[in-house]
């Protein structure tokens, strides 16, 4: 067992970088900071592959050091780094409890799907090159692994969470509270749990076939660790042709047969070398041209037994069920009045603030969901499809949810792929993501005659003011030159089922004047008590 | 009844009784009643002091916060922390004057203190940049959340013209004692804001409130929720671009501070603090319209403090 501590290695930092990156994206509290955050997805291939391109930055070359240890040691980041594989390993190794066999007999050697998985990889990369961002917002491991967090294990965080808030008030305890997705689109939540339901069943059954013909990220390190130095090979000599290797092969690439590993497949992660007592299998430089011997397999099928796919169709199912409750119970307040009639005519939806615009942001974003998870005013949200196709599932800002804080920054500082590039809270503070439009006819001040003032209340930088009107009354006047289109005034309206005043997205931010600070007319009554 | 019988069915019962109590919602049993404090003036005016100073002189005239708050009850002081906002912009409360009213009512025995404001910008953020969180903890009392409906619950007694039920925090039904602290400032919607509209940061359902009548619906919830106490901090007082405020610029430091058990005397009085007639703030008129309180300063006894 030469090899224990390799895998020991393996387990221990795949467990790090699995429950830092789970975490991350169903916490709402800012409790990991973001330059720690930062240590874990900046590894992350397309994301870092992404931001390199964008930023044309030597701090993003995570990928590269990615390419460089696969050309050592193979496709170890499959094994450690990668979050959607670790959870694939996680699901795969539950079988175990609902499995009568012994876990040594969970695998039997299969073929590569070489068509799929290259097509797959060259749709990816070609997407890439083009400017389609898509292809990679839909295969990218480490992006569905955040939708998946993000859209569907968040709201049962969050359930978890505001159960315990409960519980603690009861004793008077306000340590803990409530908390709220604020997520209203049902859609979004399809593709995340496609992908769950794939990926769960693939590693349930298959260990790691999701990584080895789906995920693009797979092949195309699979196809560098074709030339790795260390690779795992069989040795001929030593090899009895028993199949203990093979039968704890997550990813079902050793032919025991023909004494051969398909090592474009090998995720690194160890487990064989640790079941063969002869040194049959082996981990050094330079192995790859393999004898053939023609032995007889010695494997047993692995039977699957029904109560076992019953038990994860049956967790699939909540998991999705609630999410979609939870998604529900964020169903707005109806408020009894007159109706209003003109409805809010947008142009654009609103990227997050330093995503400079529809185009950069449409271009570069994989839709991972970190920033909506970050997001503490819950303002960003999933879109389906109000990017159009090209923008599936990327993050807009929903001001019927939230709106956006004056102060806060907080996205493009976990934004992993540079869609939203860092910005100064200075600079965030005259960044224009969108305009505030005033539609007067559906103002309650106009149509009732009666104060309100929600939408003035609410902006940071009073673009929208509050100026006579007939009588007493006030009603808004708006300034889009100091306007930073943050949606707190459309947010507060009450006008239903369209707003009085709302923002139209800029197709392009621009740059916005900061707010006029004019001083005081001294206008204090001249008694000390004036009454 | 054999002995074991009754036994068992009496732990039954009382396992039912106390997680009834402790789960259930027993708390409009409990109302938290108006006060019926017979004080010394009607009002108490301080100029010229620092927040803490201007209270500790206002409150010792009212005969100190013993004469409200009775060893061992459970105490809400409402301050306005509605915006992500440092104390110099005085777009919330003054975190010191919140600190040491904490600090009386514990001196008065409270058994416990309890602060919080239903916030329009992230709650996190506007407790701690406001300084009240700190000021609040040092002083012994305790921040409770309150943005999420789960607090909140449904009352139909507040009987007014436009507004006939909310959904009011829970620990406003629950405790004994209800001090509001306001701070005085310009309010592009409702003119000014001082303590009746500081209610609005107790119920969960303030859209239907802008929706139908604002002035309204502010003087029908003051007919029905009456504090204990109402403290209004002018110690800084934004003058223009309220209630958020664009920059120190829209702040003036009036030191000035206002406590009465009558939120319409006091909005009245604060308003003319301001340099406005409280006959042009709708609230203030058809709060004392519907005998919520009374705005006539002429007619009270108040108390004039200078520093």
């Amino acid at each position: 067992m030469r090899y224990k501590v390799l895998k020991t290695f393996r387990v221990a930092v795949s467990l790090i970088f699995l429950f830092v990156l789970s975490f991350a994206f169903v916490d709402f509290a800012e409790t990991l900071p973001n330059w720690f955050l930062g240590g874990f997805t900046w590894i992350q291939f397309i994301p870092s592959l992404l931001e390199f391109v964008n930023l044309v930055s030597i701090a993003s070359i995570g990928f590269v050091v990615i390419l460089l240890v696969t050309l050592l040691f193979g496709r170890v980041y499959c094994s450690t780094v990668c979050p959607m594989g670790i959870m694939q390993d996680v699901v795969s190794r539950t079988r175990t409890w609902f499995s009568k066999k012994k876990r040594r007999k969970r695998f039997k050697y299969s073929r590569p799907h070489n068509r799929l998985r290259y097509s797959l990889m060259a749709i990816t990369a070609l997407g890439l090159i083009f400017g389609a961002v898509i292809f990679s917002n839909l295969l990218d491991p480490f992006s569905n692994f955040g939708k998946i967090f993000s859209q569907l294990i968040r709201p049962l965080y969050y359930g978890a969470n505001n159960i315990l808030a409960n519980i603690m008030g009861n004793f008077d305890v306000y340590t803990f509270y409530h908390v709220e997705t604020k997520q209203s689109a049902w859609a979004a939540l399809i593709y995340p749990a496609a992908i769950l339901m794939l990926v769960l069943w693939l590693s349930f059954r298959k260990g790691r076939l999701y990584c080895n013909t789906v995920c693009p990220v797979g092949t195309l390190l699979g196809l560098v660790s074709k030339a790795s130095y260390y690779k795992v090979g069989i040795n001929s000599h030593t090899c009895t042709q028993c199949g203990k290797c093979a039968a704890v092969c997550k990813s079902q690439c050793i032919d025991v047969k023909n004494k051969k590993v398909d090592f474009s497949r090998c995720v690194g992660c160890f487990n064989c070398l640790n079941s063969c007592e002869l040194s049959g299998i082996d981990y050094y430089p330079g192995y790859g041209k393999k004898n053939k011997a023609n032995v007889k397999p010695n494997l047993s099928q692995v039977t699957v037994d029904k109560g076992r796919r019953e038990v994860l169709t049956k967790a699939v199912g909540m998991v999705i069920g609630s999410s979609i409750l939870s998604a529900k119970a964020y169903a707005e307040e109806v408020i009894p009045t007159k109706k209003t009639t003109i409805p809010n005519d947008k142009n654009f939806p609103v990227t997050p603030p330093g995503s400079l615009g529809i185009e950069h942001f449409n271009d570069t974003c994989t839709a991972c969901h970190l920033c909506i998870s970050a997001c503490p005013t819950h303002v960003i949200q999933p879109s389906v499809l109000e990017y159009g196709i090209g923008g599936f599932m990327q993050p807009r800002l929903d001001y019927h949810a939230s709106f956006c804080n004056y102060d806060c920054i907080v996205c493009s500082e976990v934004c992993p792929t540079g869609a939203i590039m860092s910005l100064t809270t200075e600079a965030k503070k005259t960044t224009q993501v969108g305009k505030v439009i005033f539609e007067k006819d559906n103002c309650v001040v106009h149509t009732e005659s009666t104060s309100c003032g929600a939408c003035a209340e609410h902006c940071p930088t009073k673009a929208v003011r509050m100026v006579p009107y007939e009588g007493t009354l006030t009603i808004p006047e708006t300034d889009e030159s100091i306007c930073v289109g943050c949606g707190a005034c459309e947010y507060a309206c009450p006008t239903r089922p369209f707003r009085a005043i709302f923002v139209d997205g800029n197709g392009e931010h621009q740059v916005a004047k900061l707010p006029e600070v004019e001083a005081l007319e001294d206008d204090e009554p001249l008694e000390e008590f004036p009454f | 009844m054999k002995r074991r019988d009754f036994l068992t069915k009496t732990f039954g019962a009382g396992v039912l009784a106390s997680g009834a109590i402790s789960f259930g919602n027993f708390s409009n049993l409990k109302a938290a009643g108006a006060s019926n404090h017979k004080a010394a003036y009607d009002m108490v005016a301080i100029r010229g002091g620092e927040p803490e100073v201007m209270f500790d002189r206002g409150i010792q005239s009212l005969g100190g916060m013993k004469s409200f708050v009775k060893p061992n009850q459970t105490v809400i002081v409402k301050p306005n922390i509605g915006w992500d906002r440092g104390p110099e912009l005085a777009a919330n409360t003054n975190p010191q004057l919140i600190g040491r009213i904490v600090e009386h009512c514990v001196k008065a025995g409270a058994k416990k203190v309890y602060v919080f404001d239903y916030t329009c910008d992230n709650w996190q953020k506007c407790y701690s940049n406001s300084g009240i969180e700190k000021a609040v903890k040092d002083a012994g009392g305790t921040m409770v959340p309150a943005n999420t409906e789960n607090f909140y619950q449904k009352t139909s007694q507040v009987g007014g013209r436009r507004l006939k039920e909310v959904k009011e925090h829970e620990l406003i039904l629950e405790s004994d004692v209800f001090i509001n602290v306001p701070v005085l400032k310009n309010h592009g919607g409702a003119t000014l804001t001082m303590t009746m509209k500081n209610l609005m940061g107790i119920v969960w359902d303030r859209r239907f409130w802008h929706k139908n009548d604002l002035h309204q619906c502010i003087a029908d919830f003051a007919t029905y929720r009456k504090p204990d106490l109402n403290i209004l901090d002018a110690y800084r007082v934004m003058k223009k671009n309220g209630p958020k405020g664009v920059s120190v610029e829209d702040v003036t430091t009036m030191k000035a501070q206002l406590i009465s058990t009558d939120m319409v005397s006091i909005d009245a009085a604060g308003a003319k603090l301001f340099g406005l007639d409280p006959e042009t703030i709708g609230y203030i008129k058809l709060a004392h319209e519907m005998n919520a309180g009374n705005m006539n300063l002429d007619e009270l006894n108040i108390n004039r403090i200078k520093i």
